[in-house]
C-alpha cells in the first residue's frame, strides 16, 4: 500500500512539475551542462554520430553586431556547436574579424580593412542590422579566440592568406584543436601551401559549384588526408556534385551544406525552413549533411532538439 | 488509507488545473482589435505599457517588409513603425532610405525608380545579404495590416500626406495609422488644411536645442507641445530628451497630467538621456523601468521580443 501511494505521489509531482516548467522556447532556451569543447570534437570527428552540428554564419548577427564578440557569446550561450567567423588583416598586421574587405558596411569608417592601422580601428564601432553605430568595436582574432576557448568550435573564413600568423594567434592562446580552417584548392596546392603545418591544424576542403573534376578533388584528399569534413553546396539534387556525398560519405567524413541561400542547397534554404523546416532541413539532413551552416541558428536549433537531433 | 491516496490526487490535480488557467489567461491579449488599441492611446492606463516595434521585425525579417510586421503581430507588439517613401510614377512604397542599396538589390535614389522596376528587387536582411522579399507598397502593407490586432506609425508620410490618406481610406485603415510631425499646428494646419481633424496625430516634441525652436519663434519644447491642444486633439506625443535634466521632461510631466500618451524611443542613447535598448537589456529596471517610472506610456524599440518578456514579467503587457 505505501510503495502505491509514493508511486501516485511520484506521478502527481511530475504532473505539476510538467505544468510549472514548461518547455521553453526560442531565445529564451539556454542550454545547461554545456558539452564543452572536447565533446564537441568528439562529434566532429565522428562522422557516425547523428547530432548534426550547428554552425552560425558571422555569428549570431540578428542579434548583435556580426563578426562581433557578443555575436560569438550569444552562440555560445544558444548551444551553437560551430561559430564561422571572417579573418581579415589590417596595414600593421593585425587579425580582425571583418567580412567585407572594406569596413563601410559594418562599421561607422570606411576604406579598406589593409589601409587602416588596428590602433585607428579602434577608434571605430560596429553598426547594427539597421546600419545604426553600436557600442561594439572590431575585435581581433586573439579576443575572438579567447571567448570561443573550450566553448564552442570556430570556422576561420577568409585566413587562407594569413595562415602562419592565425596558427601563431592560436598556439599563443590555447585554441588550435577547436579552430577549422577550410579552403577551395586542391590537395596538391593546399599541401604546398600549409606544409607541415596541415597535419597540425583541422582542414577542411570546399568541392568547388563548378568542377569536372570534383570527383578527383575528394577522393585525393581522402587518400592523402582523410578530412573530418566536406563542404559541399549544390544548386540542384540533380547536380553532378550530388552524388559525391555517397563517395564522402563512404568515407567517414561529415558533411557540411550551407543552408544560408537557396543556390547552395537546391533551394532547401533557412527562410524556407522558416516556414517549413521539414521541406528546407529536413530534406538537407536526410540527404546527408550532418553539419549546417545556417543564419538561422536559434530556430535550427529548435528543431534539431525536437528531432532529437542536438544535445 | 485509500482516502489518502484521493486525497493527494485531487489536491494535485486541482494544482495542475489551476497553473493550466492561469497560463491560458496570461495567452489572452488585452486587445483584440485596433479600435481597442486606439483607444487605449486616448486615455492610457498605468497598468499597461505599449510596444513600437522600429521598421518592424527587423532581426528576423528585412526591414519595413510585410514578414516584419507578421512577426511583430506574433510577438505581440501593439505598434510597427514603418517609413513612407515616393516613387518616380508617385506611388508610395515602404522604405527607410533616399536611396535603395543598402535595404534591396537596386542602386540609386527611389525617387528615380517606376514602381514597377521597383517590385522586381529583392530586399535584403540585416547582414546586407539577398532575400526572397520584395518591397512593399503602402496600400500592400495596410491591406495586410486590416482589420489585424496591429496599429502602424507612418514615418516621413507627413511628405506625402494627402496621397498617403487616399490609401488608408480606400484600404479601410485611416483608424490604424498614426502619422506624426516636427512642426507647429499652424503650420501643420497651413500645409494640410481639414486632413489634420480625420487623421490620428501624434506631434513629436524635440530637445530644446532642436531647429524648429528658433525657426518657428516658438521658445520652449512645453510651449509647443501645450500649442497642440488649442482646437485639436493629439492622439499622443513623442518625446524626444538627450538628458535627465531636459525642459522636454517638463512636457511629459504636463502631457502625465493632462492623460495624454507619451512615447519614449529606447533606439539609441541621444533619444532618451542613455536609457536605449543596449543598455536596458542588461539591467532593464535602470532603463525601461525608469523610463516608465518617468511617465512613458509607449516604449519604441529595436529589441521588441525582450521588452515584451520584461514588461509581461512587469505585469505590464498582459
Amino acid at each position: 500500500m505505501f510503495a502505491k501511494i509514493l508511486i501516485l505521489l511520484a506521478v502527481c509531482i511530475m504532473l505539476t512539475a510538467c505544468n510549472i516548467n514548461p518547455p521553453v522556447k526560442g531565445e529564451e532556451q539556454l542550454t545547461k551542462n554545456k558539452p564543452g569543447i572536447e565533446y564537441l570534437l568528439e562529434k566532429l570527428g565522428d562522422a557516425k554520430n547523428d547530432k548534426v552540428i550547428v554552425i552560425a554564419h558571422r555569428g549570431d548577427w540578428r542579434n548583435a553586431p556580426e563578426n562581433s564578440l557578443q555575436a560569438i557569446k550569444n552562440c555560445i550561450d544558444m548551444g551553437v556547436d560551430m561559430v564561422e567567423i571572417d579573418v581579415r588583416m589590417t596595414k600593421d598586421s593585425i587579425l580582425v574579424l571583418m567580412h567585407d574587405d572594406t569596413i563601410d558596411r559594418t562599421t561607422t569608417g570606411k576604406g579598406k580593412v589593409s589601409d587602416w592601422s588596428y590602433d585607428s580601428l579602434q577608434n571605430l564601432t560596429l553598426r547594427n542590422g539597421t546600419l545604426h553605430p553600436t557600442e561594439h568595436k572590431i575585435p581581433t582574432l586573439k579576443e575572438a579566440m579567447n571567448v570561443a576557448k573550450g566553448s564552442i568550435l570556430v570556422n576561420l573564413d577568409k585566413s587562407e592568406d594569413h595562415i602562419k600568423e592565425a596558427y601563431n594567434l592560436l598556439k599563443e592562446t590555447g585554441t588550435v584543436k577547436q579552430a577549422i580552417f577550410k579552403g577551395k584548392k586542391s590537395y596538391g596546392e593546399v599541401r604546398e601551401k600549409y606544409g607541415n603545418l596541415l597535419d597540425s591544424i583541422i582542414y577542411m576542403p570546399i568541392v568547388k559549384y563548378q568542377s569536372g573534376v570534383a570527383m578527383e578533388y575528394v577522393t585525393q584528399f581522402i587518400t592523402s588526408y582523410q578530412p573530418v569534413a566536406f563542404e559541399l553546396n549544390y544548386d540542384k539534387e540533380s547536380s553532378n556534385l550530388f552524388q559525391l556525398i555517397f563517395t564522402i560519405k563512404a568515407n567517414n567524413s561529415r558533411l557540411w551544406t550551407n543552408s544560408l541561400w537557396p543556390e547552395q542547397c537546391a533551394g532547401r534554404h533557412d527562410d524556407r525552413a522558416v516556414i517549413n523546416p521539414d521541406s528546407a532541413w529536413g530534406v538537407l539532413i536526410s540527404n546527408g549533411a550532418n553539419m549546417l551552416q545556417t543564419d538561422r541558428p536559434q530556430l535550427l536549433l529548435n528543431y534539431l532538439r525536437e528531432k532529437g537531433l542536438h544535445e | 488509507m485509500k482516502k489518502l491516496i484521493l486525497i493527494f490526487s485531487i489536491i494535485f490535480i486541482s494544482t495542475c488545473q489551476n497553473i493550466k488557467q492561469v497560463k491560458i489567461e496570461e495567452k489572452a491579449a488585452r486587445f483584440q482589435t485596433p479600435l481597442e488599441m486606439i483607444e487605449w492611446i486616448k486615455a492610457p492606463t498605468k497598468d499597461y505599457v505599449m510596444t513600437v516595434a522600429h521598421r518592424g521585425d527587423w532581426r528576423n525579417a528585412p526591414e519595413n517588409s510585410i514578414k516584419a510586421v507578421s512577426n511583430c503581430v506574433d510577438l505581440g507588439v501593439e505598434i510597427v513603425e514603418i517609413d513612407v517613401r515616393m516613387t518616380k510614377d508617385s506611388a508610395l512604397i515602404v522604405m527607410h532610405d533616399l536611396t535603395l542599396e543598402r535595404t534591396s538589390t537596386g542602386k540609386g535614389k527611389i525617387a528615380d525608380w517606376p514602381l514597377d522596376s521597383l517590385l522586381t528587387l529583392k530586399l535584403k536582411n540585416g547582414a546586407g545579404m539577398k532575400t526572397g522579399h520584395k518591397i512593399p507598397t503602402l496600400k500592400e502593407m495596410m491591406i495586410f495590416v486590416k482589420d489585424k490586432p496591429i496599429l502602424l506609425n507612418l514615418d516621413k508620410a507627413w511628405n506625402y500626406l494627402p496621397q498617403t490618406y487616399e490609401i488608408l481610406k480606400e484600404t479601410g485603415t485611416v483608424q490604424q495609422s498614426i502619422f506624426k510631425g516636427n512642426e507647429p499646428l499652424p503650420k501643420m494646419r497651413e500645409k494640410w488644411g481639414s486632413y489634420m481633424d480625420s487623421i490620428l496625430y501624434m506631434p513629436m516634441v524635440w530637445p530644446e536645442t532642436y531647429s524648429i525652436y528658433n525657426r518657428d519663434s516658438i521658445i520652449t519644447p512645453i510651449e509647443y507641445t501645450k500649442g497642440f491642444f488649442e482646437n485639436f486633439h493629439p492622439l499622443a506625443f513623442e518625446v524626444i530628451f538627450d538628458k535627465e535634466d531636459s525642459p522636454v521632461l517638463e512636457a511629459v510631466n504636463y502631457l502625465n497630467r493632462k492623460g495624454t500618451a507619451v512615447w519614449i524611443n529606447t533606439l539609441w542613447p541621444e533619444l532618451c538621456a542613455g536609457h536605449h535598448d543596449e543598455v536596458a537589456i542588461e539591467n532593464p529596471d535602470a532603463h525601461w523601468g525608469l523610463l516608465i517610472s518617468k511617465g512613458a506610456n509607449i516604449l519604441q524599440t529595436d529589441r521588441p521580443q525582450l521588452l515584451i518578456k520584461y514588461l509581461k514579467g512587469k505585469k505590464l503587457h498582459q
